[in-house]
């Protein structure tokens, strides 16, 4: 085998254009650009190299320095600690002074329906019966004419309760579905790729099941097209509507505020790699059709195509309009949807490491390169160290050990307890901030909490790490809905699993809910269907509910 | 734009800036000379042991931040770089190196908050050329003192708090909260502005009618910055003193060195103001005092501005704090015209509200020609400026002169009440002469200037900021000590705290045993010095059986040891 086979570049995969017709897994991409297999000749000599430098210049420092090896180890993760705080830092810095591309309403009242192009929306929908009626509700509110929408919800064959659920909602008539053939990897970017095929609007936008965006998004992202023709995509704002109802979606939001209003715009700032949300991204679709669409096995199939669109030469820009979403609010949805963040992040890591000089000069340069280092796999690594700092500051403490001291000498044991104390104080502030700055004010003192959060967050690194080696495709799907009142899933678990009693005898649509009156809900055993219209209604008002917290 | 436009541009927007921090430069430089050449730089006894302080971090047997002391620890930080160089150490010039840049901030930024108050370059400018002239600014700008520090600090808080009840922008605040945190771990008087600018923020946003959510959201981001300071003063005494408020009530706490002293404010609000007001007479001088004090009356029934009211009680912090501090008997100051008479003693303490003085008389003359004059009237408002604050200049000018080149620092010199004494020189001279190798038992704290002025590196030395060293040396000092400096125990001058402190002097002084394994070397009224009889330690080795070669105080080459096992190596 080649030592250095990850210098050598083209792969052979990718003699082939991009095959938009390969229907087996809906993979348009050459392999190599692919988590379709993660072990490649490519990945094994390069993270072999990684080592061996690694550990003979760790050896020859401890040699240098007349101390262990162990003692240079540390000292070299307590310098990644410290670079990293300083990075990051740096970014937010940077953040202050950037503004995100943004339209008043007057210009955006002055856009005349005729120049609007077809904008198509992918709603990507798995086991979303909890939330059928709030997506189309968001959708059917959004600003924009009705006759240039593409709406297409793409449904796996064997999802009744969602199907059920959305033949009872009653779709408009310019809402499409598209069942999706039955073929591996279960994923949302193969869905995302099925659907590509049949897209139709100059630009495209995914929404997820629980998300409300702003509803003139989609003009915005329009006007910042036009203005912006080098920018293929805009990443919008991520908040959250829930984010009342527990402590663990409270400090979901206070990082959502950080990352969203003050590490994306300092990364955009300083032209640093993004790596985007699933979600809320505009796209235009002639920049996804060039970099081969999403990779139907990549578990974070959006911080991928970021970084994707990145390398092929197309600008990222930040877009200020925020899409409501529902934040995960128990603590096992939140670690799953996390290691499954995480491990994408991983499996993006791997994929764009293959050829690291090629991904360096396409990304960029050495900034562009090292930018992506710190967030996307130093993300992961750094969330790992945590755990294993936290669990050997525990140990320190309760045994007071000689053997933890040896590695920690005066010098390494500054910068650690500096990187370390000085860094979670700077970064439970930037939440803080975050928090103040989105006008969360109530959720302002929850932030200070962002440490524990992060011990969640640490959990979730390992818990990726160890998914990447038994499960690496696996999807770990979020359940959304459980901001509703525990009634409502009663209702509605009712109505998708027990086709029998809940078929309608006709249709019902959206106008329907509109004009329900606002009794209060009781659940009528008796009376099922006298139930379902009450449990509309409240969800009606749900709904209200959640609109006017934006 | 090329660089030498944007350098241009730089220069005409901020000419008066630049101007003032080339001033306080130049100044700085001037008296760091003019300071070392008539032999006060480091003359008081908390100059030395702030030398010694931030020395410690890197020259002792205990390296590190544990060493920094329970004194706020900003100015032993600071100087760390420049105290590690042998000369500015033993000069005391690391306090000029350290503190000037801290003198051209301090300008910096009373320039900006009297322009946010007077909207005036010109009078902005003259204030700060106010500050500049006053002596004892200068002094402890080029000595190492934590005065200059602390009011650079307070005057950035000032500043940035006047833009936030301004323009209500959160930067502003968290500017503030560092600045804070900073005044806090600068000198103790940092510490009550957490409180009082809490105060005005809640009291403030109540008056814009702020929601609770809102003010609960902004008293976190503000305290969260602001507490820091404060948060380190607590975990460095928990950690190194077992007790979070081991700066309060530690056997070195200021409270626990007054028992010693005269207390003639304790428990008395009228001298505790009197005592703060005469101090700062020497200080400010009186007449500035008196002018500051009407023309700040005058403007809290004229400008009836909060922000102006809330500016001045925190650029009046210390002024509170030290009365507070006086009055519950934690500090002391003695001034000639008072009781005990004919002494100094923390007048300095009367300096820190000198920014006070200067914003308060000038915002008040300014507002009054601004009212007073039309604005067509430009020329005669030039001339009443000019009439108005001439005989300010020409009054700081004289207080100048006469302090710097008539008096030269007699005050000062007053305050170090003949520091160091003859005494302390000779033992150091002493120790200078005949120091061979070995670990130097001393109680620091107390013989600061013995350490300075012997030149020898303070890894040297066993003291009690090196904690489990200094406790077992105390124990049987023969072992590990080949010299001792302590106070004379027939001394009777040395105060009671003093004596029960000096733990060498009060455990040995009169022992018998300690004959046995130390010679005199030298003896004066106020210290001696001992070395360790070799011979003595050697038989006391064999009679234990112990290994004479890891007796760190008769073996040149052990320089360090593990205090854990060293009787275990020594075959105890």
């Amino acid at each position: 085998m080649n030592i250095l086979k990850f210098l050598n570049y083209p792969h052979h995969s990718e003699a082939k254009d991009m095959d938009f017709s390969h229907r087996g897994d809906f993979c348009f991409l050459p392999e190599i650009h692919s988590t379709r297999n993660h072990i490649y000749a490519e990945t094994v000599s390069f993270g072999m190299i990684c080592a061996v430098v690694f550990f003979l210049a760790v050896f020859l420092i401890s040699l240098f320095f007349k101390t262990s090896v162990l003692v240079v180890f540390s000292g070299s993760i307590a310098l990644f600690y410290f670079v990293l705080m300083l990075f990051k830092l740096w970014i937010v810095c940077k953040a202050l002074t950037n503004d995100l591309t943004d339209f008043t309403r007057e210009e955006i009242e002055l856009i005349k329906d005729d120049e609007l192009p077809m904008y198509t929306i992918l709603i990507p929908l798995y086991r979303e019966e909890q939330v059928i009626r709030q997506i189309m509700k968001a959708m059917t509110a959004i600003n924009y004419p009705v006759n240039k929408l593409d709406i297409i919800i793409t449904l796996e064959e064997y999802d009744y309760p969602t199907i059920n659920a959305i033949k009872k909602a009653g779709l408009p008539s310019h809402f499409k579905t598209l069942i999706l053939p039955n073929v591996q990897p279960k994923t949302k970017p193969k869905a995302l790729n099925v659907a590509f095929l049949k897209t139709k609007g100059e630009f495209l936008v995914i929404y997820d099941a629980e998300i409300i965006p702003e509803a003139d998004q989609l003009k915005k992202a329009y006007l910042a097209f036009q203005k912006f023709p080098e920018i293929a995509c805009f990443q919008t704002r991520l908040d959250h509507y829930n984010s009342h109802q527990n402590v663990i979606t409270k400090l979901f939001n206070a990082e959502f505020s950080f990352y969203y209003d003050l590490f994306l715009p300092g990364l955009s700032q300083m032209g640093l790699p993004l790596s985007l949300s699933g979600h809320s991204t505009h796209f235009r679709k002639e920049a996804i059709g060039n970099i081969g669409a999403w990779d139907p096995y990549n578990v974070a199939e959006d911080c991928d195509l970021g970084i994707r669109l990145q390398r092929m030469g197309y600008k990222v820009g930040l877009l200020n309009s925020v899409s409501q979403e529902e934040a995960t609010s128990d603590f096992k949805s939140w670690i799953m949807q996390r290691t499954r963040w995480m491990k994408g992040f991983i499996q993006t890591s791997i994929v764009h490491l293959r050829h690291p000089f090629r991904f360096k000069n396409e990304i960029g340069g050495w900034k562009n390169f090292i930018g992506f280092i710190l967030t996307v796999p130093g993300t992961v690594l750094i969330n790992i160290l945590n755990l294993f700092y936290w669990t050997l500051l525990i140990l320190w403490f309760i045994t007071h050990s000689e053997i933890i001291k040896l590695f920690f000498p005066d010098t390494i044991l500054y910068v650690s307890v500096v990187s370390f104390i000085i860094g979670n104080l700077i970064f439970t502030y930037l939440n803080l901030i975050g928090a103040y700055q989105r006008k969360r004010y109530e959720l302002v003192k929850y932030s200070l909490l962002s440490p524990l959060y992060w011990v969640l967050l640490a959990i979730a690194g390992v818990r990726a790490f160890i998914q990447i080696i038994i499960k690496p495709h696996h999807w770990e799907k979020t359940t959304h809905g459980k901001h509703l009142p525990e009634d409502m899933h009663l209702i509605i678990k009712d109505m998708t699993e027990n086709k029998e009693k809940f078929i309608p005898e006709n249709e019902y649509n959206i106008a329907t809910f509109e004009i329900t009156k606002t009794t209060p809900y009781f659940l009528d055993k008796n009376n099922y269907r006298e139930s379902l219209v009450k449990s509309m209604d409240l969800r009606r008002r749900v709904i209200s509910i959640t609109e006017d917290t934006k | 734009m090329n660089i030498v436009n944007k350098i241009s541009i730089f220069i005409k927007k901020y000419y008066p800036e630049l101007i003032l921090i080339t001033l306080a430069l130049l100044l700085g430089i001037f008296f760091s000379w003019y300071v070392k050449s008539i032999g006060m730089t480091a003359i008081i006894v908390d100059q030395n042991s702030h030398l010694n302080l931030s020395r410690q971090v890197v020259d002792s047997m205990t390296t590190g931040l544990s060493q920094i002391g329970f004194w706020p620890p900003l100015l032993h930080l600071v100087m760390l770089p420049f105290v590690s160089i042998k000369y500015l150490y033993h000069s005391g010039l690391a306090g000029a190196f350290t503190l000037i840049p801290f003198l051209c901030m301090s300008v910096f930024f009373l320039y900006k908050l009297l322009f946010v108050f007077t909207k005036n370059k010109g009078i902005s400018f003259f204030g700060c050329i106010l500050f500049m002239l006053n002596p004892y600014i200068l002094y402890y700008s080029v000595t190492p003192m934590m005065e200059i520090l602390f009011i650079a600090n307070l005057f950035a808080v000032g500043y940035f708090f006047s833009l936030w009840l301004y323009t209500n922008k959160l930067k502003f605040l968290i500017f503030t909260g560092l600045f804070i945190t900073l005044a806090s771990v600068s000198r103790f008087e940092g510490i009550l502005l957490v409180p009082m600018v809490s105060l005005f923020l809640i009291l403030n946003s109540y008056k814009q009618k702020k929601k609770y959510k809102e003010i609960e959201a902004l008293i976190i981001l503000f305290g969260f910055v602001a507490s820091l300071g404060i948060l380190f003063i607590f975990m460095f005494g928990w950690v190194y003193g077992n007790n979070p408020l081991a700066f309060m009530n530690s056997d070195w706490s200021a409270y626990a060195q007054q028992r010693d002293y005269y207390l003639p404010t304790e428990h008395s609000v009228f001298h505790s103001l009197q005592y703060m007001l005469h101090a700062s007479f020497h200080m400010i001088g009186k007449w500035e005092i008196v002018v500051g004090l009407i023309s700040l009356v005058i403007s809290v029934f004229l400008l009836r501005s909060l922000k102006f009211i809330f500016v001045s009680l925190i650029l009046s912090i210390s002024f509170i704090f030290d009365s507070l501090a006086l009055y519950r008997g934690n500090a002391i100051i003695y001034v000639p015209e008072l009781a005990p008479f004919d002494t100094f003693f923390n007048e300095r303490y009367g300096l820190y509200w000198i920014g006070l003085i200067i914003f308060a008389t000038l915002v008040v003359l300014n507002y009054l020609i601004v009212k007073i004059i039309p604005k067509n009237k430009r020329i005669f408002k030039i001339f009443l400026y000019v009439v108005v604050l001439t005989p300010l200049f020409i009054l700081n000018a004289i207080f100048f002169y006469t302090t710097c080149f008539i008096n030269k620092y007699e005050v000062i010199r007053m305050t170090a009440q003949d520091y160091p004494t003859n005494d302390q020189i000779n033992i150091s001279e002493k120790l200078k002469e005949n120091y061979d190798y070995g670990k130097i038992l001393i109680t620091r704290a107390l013989h600061d200037f013995v350490v300075v002025n012997a030149g020898i590196d303070l890894k040297n030395y066993v003291h009690e900021s090196n904690y489990k060293y200094y406790d077992q040396a105390l124990e049987r000092p023969w072992l590990f000590a080949r010299w001792i400096v302590m106070y004379n125990p027939e001394n009777n001058d040395a105060g009671n705290w003093s004596k029960s402190n000096e733990k060498i002097s009060a455990q040995w002084g009169n022992s018998e045993m300690f004959d046995q394994y130390y010679t005199l070397v030298e003896k004066n009224k106020r210290e001696v010095l001992y070395k360790v009889k070799e011979e003595a330690v050697r038989d006391y080795a064999k009679s234990r059986g112990l290994n004479e070669f890891q007796i760190p105080s008769i073996g040149s080459s052990i320089t360090w040891w593990d205090v854990d096992n060293i009787y275990q190596k020594m075959g105890w």
